[in-house]
C-alpha cells in the first residue's frame, strides 16, 4: 500500500501540493485572527478551517478527512485547471463539463425519492441507519458542526447521489463490503440503495438542522430505531 | 459587433461569476451569519450602555443548572445571593466565582494541571509542582467599565486549593531538573496557591459556544445559536504577587516561576482565563452620540498620527492581546440590551495557535486526501461507466496491460490487491482518467462471484495501475475485465483492453489426471495478492475418508483443508 501511495504521489504531487498551499494559506491568517469575509467562501469550499476552529483533537482529524474529500471532488478540475497543457478556454469549459457531469448524477437521485417511502420494516430500517449515519458523519467531518464548514456534506451528497445512479463507486462498494462483514451475508443491492438513499439525504439536512449541537444525539437515535425495526421485521418474518 | 458580443458576453459571464461568489457561496458557507456582532462594534467603537451579567451555564454532578458565582456586591444588587447584575458605565461591582469539587463541569478545576498555563510555582527554594485541586476562587472587586470601555480594571485574587501531589524543597534558588525534584519530593500536603493581582478585562471572540455552556443547560436566548461565535472578556493579570502554602507553612513569594503559562504580553503578564463573559445581546450607542473625542475607528488613516495614537491606546488597553490581529470588519448596528453571560467556559482560542500545528494538520490532510484520492480514481471511473457517460471510442492510442503478461492468479480473501502496470501510448491527449469494468457474464452463478470482484485503476495520466481484488468465494472462476483510457475533456474512449483474470480460492484442490487423483495447495505467491499453486507429494498431506466416502484432503502439518 505504501508503495502504491508513493507511487501515486510521484505522479500527482503538484495538485496535491498545490491544494496544501491554499490550505495552508487559508488557515494560517484564520488562526491569527485574521478571517476576512472575502475568504468565506474559500474557507467553504476548501473545508480549510474545518476542524481547525473548534471540534478538538477529533474535530481535527475529522477535519482533515473531510479535506481529503473536498480534495478527491476537486482533484480533477485542479488538474485540468492548472497543470494541463490546454489552452485556458478549453481548460474552462473541461472543468466545466467535470463539473456537470459531477452535478448530472443528482437528477435521477430527485426522482427516486419517493420510494424511500414503505411499509417493509427491513427498508426502513435501512433507511434510519442511513440516515442516522450521516447526521453523526456530517457533524463529525464538519470538525466543529458549523455550518461553514459543511461543505464536505454537499460533497457527499453529490458523491453518493452519482454512485447510486451508476450502481458502484468508492462508497457503493465500500458499503456493500461493510455490510457483507457485518450482517455476514451478501447485501440485497435494492436494501443498499435505499441506505444510501436516505444516508445522502442526511447530509443535505444535517448542517440545516436548527439543533445542530445535539446532533450526535439525534443520528443516535435514529440507529436505535433502526436497531427497533429490524427486530420488528425479523419478528414479522418469522411469523 | 462580434466583438462588442464577446465583450459583454465576458461581462456577463464576470458578473455572474462575482454574483455567485459574493452572494451565493457567502450565503451557503453561513456567511451571513453574524459573527459576534457586538465584538466588531465595540472594536469599531460602539460601547454597551449597559451590561447585564448572568451566572448559569455549569451542571453539577447531577448534571443539573448551578452556579459558579458564589457572592455579588455593588449597585442594584440585592442579595449576595444574586446571580444577574446590571452594569451601567462609571459603576463598580465584586463578585466571587468558585469551582467547588461538587461541580462536574467548570472549566478551571482542572486548570492547574490540563490548562497549560500553570504547571509549577517554585520560589526561594521550595515548590508546588503538581496539584490535585479541589477548588479555585477567583474574587473580582472594583470591577466596571466606563462610557468607553476604557477603564476595565479590577482587582483579583485567585485561589487554587487541593492536594500537592509533587512539593519539593529543594533550598535552590531556581526550579531545579526534575530528577532533583523527584528525589527531594514530598506528597499529599494540602496546599494553596493565592495570586493577587491587578487585572484588566479585555475583549475575546469566541467561536463556539456550545465549548463554554453546559450541555443540559438551554443557552437562554431563544435566537442565539451556540454553535455560532459570540464575544467575551478576558482577565489579563498583570503586577502579579504570589503567595504559596503547604501545610500550615504560609510563604509569600517574591519570584515565582511560573512554567509554561500562556503569555501574549511579554514576560510580565499573566493571561488568566477566567469564566467567560459572553456578550449576546447588544444596545450600542451609536457613533455619533459617543462620549469620545469622535474617533472614528473604522477609518483610521483618516485620523491625524497624534489623535491615531491616543485612541489606539484606548484600543490597545481595551483587547485582548490574543485579538490585537482580529477581523478587521465592519461594525454591524445593534439594537438590543447588551447582556453579558458568566459561564464555566474558559476563553481558550480554538485552533493552535502556532504555525508548526498548521503545518502538521496541513500535512495530514494533504497525506489523508492522497489516499482518498488513490482509492477513489478508478472507482470515479468506473461510477462513469456505469452511468454510460462515456463516448464513442476514439482509438488513438494502445493499452498495454501488464507489459503485455498476462495478469497473475488473484488469491480470493487475501486482502491484499494484485497489481498491475497499465500503459497508454501513442494518444492525442495527456489528460486520461482510467475505467475498468468487470464484465458481467450470462451465468447467474458467476455473477455473483462477480461480485466480490473489484478491480479500479490508480493514476490519470499515461501511466495508471490495475489493481485487482477478491473477497471470500467458495469456487475457482474466471472473469473478463476491461480496461478503457478516456479523455479527460470530453470522457471519448482512446483505448480499450480486454483482459482475462483467474481468480483461485486458497487451500487445497484436487485435480483428476488419468486416474491419479493430484493434490495442490493454493496459497500466495510472490506477487502480493497473487495465487500460487504448488503440488503436493503424497508424504505432505493426508487423505480421511469420512462415512460416506468422501475424501477429505489436508496438510500433514495443519488442518484439515478441503474436501474433493
Amino acid at each position: 500500500m505504501t508503495a502504491i501511495l508513493s507511487r501515486y504521489m510521484k505522479e500527482h504531487w503538484r495538485p496535491l501540493l498545490l491544494m496544501t498551499a491554499i490550505w495552508i494559506l487559508l488557515e494560517l491568517p484564520a488562526v491569527y485572527g485574521y478571517q476576512p469575509v472575502f475568504f468565506y467562501p474559500l474557507y467553504y469550499l476548501t473545508g480549510a478551517l474545518s476542524g481547525i476552529t473548534g471540534g478538538g483533537f477529533l474535530g481535527m482529524i475529522c477535519g482533515a478527512a473531510a479535506r481529503a474529500i473536498i480534495y478527491v471532488f476537486f482533484e480533477q478540475m485542479i488538474i485540468v485547471l492548472f497543470f494541463s497543457k490546454l489552452p485556458m478556454k478549453e481548460r474552462l469549459s473541461s472543468c466545466g463539463t467535470i463539473l456537470k457531469d459531477k452535478l448530472i448524477g443528482i437528477i435521477p437521485y430527485f426522482k427516486t425519492l419517493k420510494g424511500l417511502i414503505s411499509n417493509d420494516y427491513t427498508v426502513l430500517s435501512a433507511e434510519a441507519a442511513g440516515f442516522g449515519t450521516a447526521l453523526i458523519l456530517s457533524r463529525l467531518l464538519s470538525g466543529s458542526g458549523l455550518f461553514r464548514h459543511s461543505f464536505v456534506s454537499v460533497v457527499l451528497f453529490i458523491q453518493i447521489t452519482r454512485e447510486l445512479s451508476a450502481r458502484s463507486g468508492l462508497i457503493f462498494s465500500l458499503t456493500k463490503m461493510l455490510v457483507r462483514k457485518l450482517g455476514r451475508k451478501e447485501p440485497e443491492t435494492d436494501i443498499l440503495s435505499k441506505y444510501l438513499s436516505t444516508h445522502a439525504l442526511g447530509y443535505v439536512i444535517a448542517p440545516l438542522l436548527p439543533f445542530r449541537q445535539y446532533i450526535y444525539w439525534i443520528g443516535l437515535a435514529f440507529m436505535v430505531i433502526a436497531e427497533v425495526l429490524k427486530v420488528l421485521s425479523a419478528k414479522k418474518t418469522k411469523q | 459587433m462580434d466583438s462588442m458580443h464577446m465583450i459583454r458576453k465576458r461581462f456577463v459571464f464576470l458578473l455572474f461569476l462575482t454574483m455567485f461568489y459574493t452572494c451565493v457561496i457567502p450565503v451557503c458557507a453561513g456567511g451571513m451569519e453574524v459573527n459576534g456582532p457586538e465584538y466588531f462594534s465595540i472594536l469599531s467603537g460602539k460601547y454597551p450602555k449597559e451590561v447585564t451579567f448572568t451566572d448559569t451555564m455549569t451542571s453539577d454532578s447531577n448534571g443539573k443548572c448551578a452556579s459558579v458565582m458564589t457572592e455579588l456586591s455593588g449597585p442594584g444588587v440585592g442579595s449576595p445571593d444574586d446571580h444577574v447584575f446590571t452594569a451601567h458605565p462609571g459603576e463598580r461591582f465584586s463578585f466571587k466565582l468558585a469551582s467547588p469539587a461538587k461541580l462536574t463541569t467548570p472549566f478551571f478545576t482542572t486548570h492547574f494541571e490540563e490548562g497549560g498555563r500553570m504547571k509549577a510555582v517554585h520560589a526561594d527554594g521550595k515548590g508546588i509542582y503538581e496539584l490535585q485541586v479541589i477548588s479555585q476562587y477567583l474574587e473580582v472587586t472594583d470591577f466596571g467599565f466606563d462610557a468607553d470601555l476604557s477603564d476595565t480594571s479590577a482587582n483579583v485574587t485567585l485561589t487554587f486549593t487541593g492536594i500537592g501531589t509533587k512539593i519539593a524543597d529543594t533550598g535552590l534558588e531556581k526550579k531545579p531538573d526534575d530528577e532533583i525534584i523527584n528525589k527531594n519530593v514530598e506528597k499529599n500536603e494540602r496546599a494553596v496557591i493565592t495570586v493577587t493581582a491587578k487585572a484588566r478585562a479585555s475583549l475575546v471572540l469566541l467561536n463556539d459556544l456550545s465549548e463554554y455552556t453546559c450541555s443540559s443547560c438551554q443557552y437562554e436566548e431563544k435566537n442565539a445559536d451556540p454553535l455560532a461565535d459570540s464575544t467575551a472578556f478576558d482577565f489579563v493579570l498583570e503586577d502579579t504577587v504570589w503567595t504559596i502554602s503547604v501545610g500550615e507553612d504560609t510563604q509569600n513569594v517574591s519570584s515565582a516561576v511560573i512554567q509554561e503559562y500562556e503569555n501574549y504580553n511579554g514576560p510580565s503578564g499573566l493571561y488568566y482565563h477566567t469564566p467567560a463573559v459572553v456578550l449576546v445581546g447588544s444596545d450600542l450607542y451609536p457613533r455619533d452620540s459617543l462620549p469620545t473625542d469622535g474617533f472614528d475607528y473604522t477609518e483610521p488613516m483618516q485620523q491625524n498620527d497624534e489623535q491615531l495614537e491616543k485612541n489606539n491606546s484606548r484600543l490597545n488597553r481595551l483587547l485582548n492581546p490574543r485579538n490585537q490581529e482580529a477581523e478587521k470588519k465592519k461594525p454591524s448596528s445593534g439594537t438590543g440590551k447588551t447582556k453579558v453571560t458568566l459561564t464555566k467556559g474558559s476563553l481558550v482560542r480554538k485552533g493552535p495557535g502556532n504555525i508548526l500545528s498548521v503545518l502538521g494538520i496541513a500535512v495530514l490532510a494533504a497525506l489523508t486526501a492522497a489516499g482518498a484520492a488513490l482509492i477513489s480514481s478508478a472507482s470515479s471511473g468506473a461510477a462513469s461507466a456505469a452511468s454510460g457517460s462515456t463516448k464513442e471510442t476514439k482509438a488513438s492510442g494502445t493499452l498495454t496491460v501488464n507489459d503485455g503478461d498476462s495478469i497473475p492468479d488473484i488469491l480470493a480473501g487475501c486482502g491484499r490487491p494484485v497489481s498491475v502496470p497499465v500503459t497508454l501510448e501513442g494518444a492525442d491527449e495527456a489528460m486520461v482518467t482510467w475505467l475498468v469494468t468487470v464484465l458481467p457474464d450470462p451465468d447467474k452463478e458467476l455473477n455473483k462471484r462477480l461480485e466480490n470482484l473489484m478491480a479500479e485503476c490508480a493514476g490519470g495520466n499515461a501511466e495508471a495501475r490495475l489493481n485487482i481484488l477478491c473477497g471470500p468465494v467458495s469456487e475457482d472462476f474466471h472473469a473478463t475485465l476491461r480496461v478503457s483510457a478516456l479523455s479527460v475533456k470530453d470522457k471519448a474512449v482512446l483505448a480499450t483492453k480486454l483482459t482475462n483474470v483467474k481468480v483461485r480460492t486458497p487451500g487445497i484442490h484436487t485435480k483428476k489426471d488419468n486416474d491419479k487423483t493430484k493434490v495442490f495447495l493454493i496459497s500466495e505467491g510472490a506477487v502480493p495478492g497473487s495465487a500460487k499453486e504448488t503440488e503436493l507429494k503424497e508424504h505432505e498431506y493426508e487423505v480421511i475418508h469420512d462415512e460416506s466416502g468422501t475424501a477429505a484432503y489436508q496438510l500433514k502439518s495443519a488442518g484439515k483443508e478441503t474436501l474433493s
